[in-house]
C-alpha cells in the first residue's frame, strides 16, 4: 500500500487459452470457497474476475462483421496503490494463487519471473478514461470507521436512557477512556 | 467461434453488487466519449454520481483492440470499439437503475448515446433490459468489507472525523459541558448512526 494514495482502479484483460474457458470458470468458482488471495493485500478494496466474450447482438445493433473469437479474462480491482505497485504486491504476496488463475491465459509467464510478469500485466492493461470513487479512505480507515460507527451507535442507544449528568461517565467507560486523558 | 451470448444475469444481491457492461459503439462513439470524459475531468460534477450514496466505485474504458501476446492467441481486430463500464454499488438493482434514470438521465444519455442499441432514458424497463442483456456476471469477487454499504462507510468516515474531538472533550470537560457537546454531536451526526 502507498500511504495516502487514493483508491485507484486497475484493469487487465488477458486472452484465455482456447479450450480452457470452462476450466477457468470452474477454478474461479472454486476460489469462492477458499481464503481469498486478495485478502492478504491490505490495499485492496475490491477485486473481480469476469470472463467475457463476444457481446450479444440485440435490437438496434448493427450486424457483427468480425465477432470476437476468443474469451478474455477481465481482472479489475480498486486499491490504494498505483497499478504497478498493486500488481507487485499481488505477485509477491499471492503468487501461487495468481498463477492458478492466469495459467489459463495465453503466454502468461508466471509470478516467479518478476520482469515478464509485470510486462505481461502492463501490456494487457486497460486504461480507465473516467473513474468515480465515493471516498478516498484506505481499507484500514474504512474498517476503523465502520467499527467506530458501530460503537457510537450502541452508545447512542444506551445514552438515550441516561440523564444528561451521567452521559459523560458512561461515554468514558464505553470508549475505555479516563477523565484527564490518563 | 460462433457469436457468444452474454449470460443473462439475475441481478445480484442488494449489498455489494457489481455490474460489468460492455457495449459496442457507433463510429462516432470514440471521439464523442473522449470529449465527454475530457469534460468530466475539467468539471467532475458532470459525472453526477456524488449525489447518490450508493456507488462505491465506477470506471469507464474504451477498448479498441487487444494486445497480441503470441500464439495460440488469435489476432482479433474488432470492427467496433467497445465501452466497458463497471460499477460497484450497494442497492437493489431495479431501484438503483430507476433512481439513476430519474436523477442523472442527461449524464446517462451522454455516456451511452453512442452505444449501439441504447434504448434511451425514458423507460426504466428498457434500460434495465439493456443492462441485463449486455452485462457479464463475475466468476469471482473479493470485497474487503463485504457487508458495508456505501452509506455506512460514508457515515462511519463522518463519525470518525468527530470522534477525536469527542474523546478529547470527554477527557477535559465536566459532565454538564460534555452532555451539551454530545447532544450537539447527535444533532449533527445522528443520521449517520
Amino acid at each position: 500500500m502507498t500511504a495516502g494514495w487514493p483508491p485507484t482502479p486497475v484493469a487487465v484483460l488477458t486472452p484465455v487459452l482456447p479450450g480452457r474457458e470452462v476450466d477457468l470458470v470452474g477454478h474461479l468458482g472454486d476460489m469462492r470457497e477458499e481464503p481469498s488471495p486478495f485478502a492478504a493485500l491490505e490495499s485492496t478494496h475490491v477485486a473481480r474476475l469476469v470472463v467475457i466474450g463476444q457481446v450479444r447482438t440485440i435490437a438496434g445493433m448493427k450486424k457483427v462483421k468480425r465477432p470476437l473469437r476468443m474469451r478474455y479474462l477481465l481482472f479489475t480491482a480498486v486499491a490504494n496503490s498505483p497499478a504497478d505497485v498493486f500488481l507487485e504486491e499481488l505477485r509477491s504476496t499471492s503468487g501461487p494463487a495468481v498463477d492458478e488463475v492466469w495459467n489459463h491465459c495465453v503466454r502468461y509467464p508466471g509470478h516467479r519471473d518478476e520482469t515478464r510478469f509485470h510486462e505481461y500485466m502492463r501490456q494487457n492493461s486497460v486504461d480507465a478514461q473516467q473513474t468515480f470513487r465515493a471516498y478516498d479512505a484506505t481499507v484500514s480507515e474504512v474498517r476503523t470507521a465502520l467499527a467506530l460507527r458501530r460503537r457510537h451507535l450502541s452508545f447512542a442507544r444506551k445514552a438515550q436512557a441516561l440523564p444528561s449528568s451521567e452521559i459523560h461517565e458512561a461515554f468514558l467507560k464505553h470508549f475505555g477512556l479516563s477523565a484527564g486523558g490518563d | 467461434m460462433t457469436e457468444e451470448v452474454a449470460p443473462t444475469i439475475t441481478f445480484p444481491r442488494p449489498t455489494n453488487a457489481a455490474i460489468t457492461m460492455i457495449t459496442p459503439l457507433e463510429w462516432w462513439g470514440v471521439p464523442w466519449l473522449r470529449m465527454q470524459f475530457q469534460a468530466t475531468r475539467l468539471f467532475p460534477y458532470l459525472k453526477g454520481l456524488e449525489q447518490f450514496r450508493s456507488v462505491y466505485f465506477s470506471r469507464w474504458s474504451i477498448v479498441t483492440g487487444f494486445h497480441h501476446n503470441g500464439p495460440p492467441q488469435i489476432k482479433e481486430r474488432p470492427r467496433t470499439p467497445y465501452l466497458v463500464w463497471e460499477v460497484l454499488y450497494s442497492a437493489e438493482t431495479g431501484p438503483y437503475i430507476e433512481s439513476f434514470l430519474t436523477g442523472i438521465r442527461g449524464h446517462i444519455k451522454r455516456l451511452w448515446d453512442s452505444s449501439q442499441g441504447f434504448p434511451g432514458v425514458d423507460s426504466v424497463t428498457d434500460m434495465s433490459r439493456y443492462i441485463a442483456d449486455l452485462s457479464w456476471a463475475d466468476s469471482y469477487d473479493y470485497w474487503a468489507y463485504r457487508d458495508a454499504s456505501v452509506r455506512m462507510i460514508l457515515s462511519g468516515l463522518e463519525v470518525s472525523k468527530e470522534h477525536a474531538f469527542l474523546t478529547s472533550a470527554a477527557q477535559s470537560c465536566g459532565p454538564e459541558e460534555f452532555a451539551t457537546i454530545y447532544t450537539g454531536f447527535l444533532r449533527r451526526r445522528g443520521g449517520d448512526l
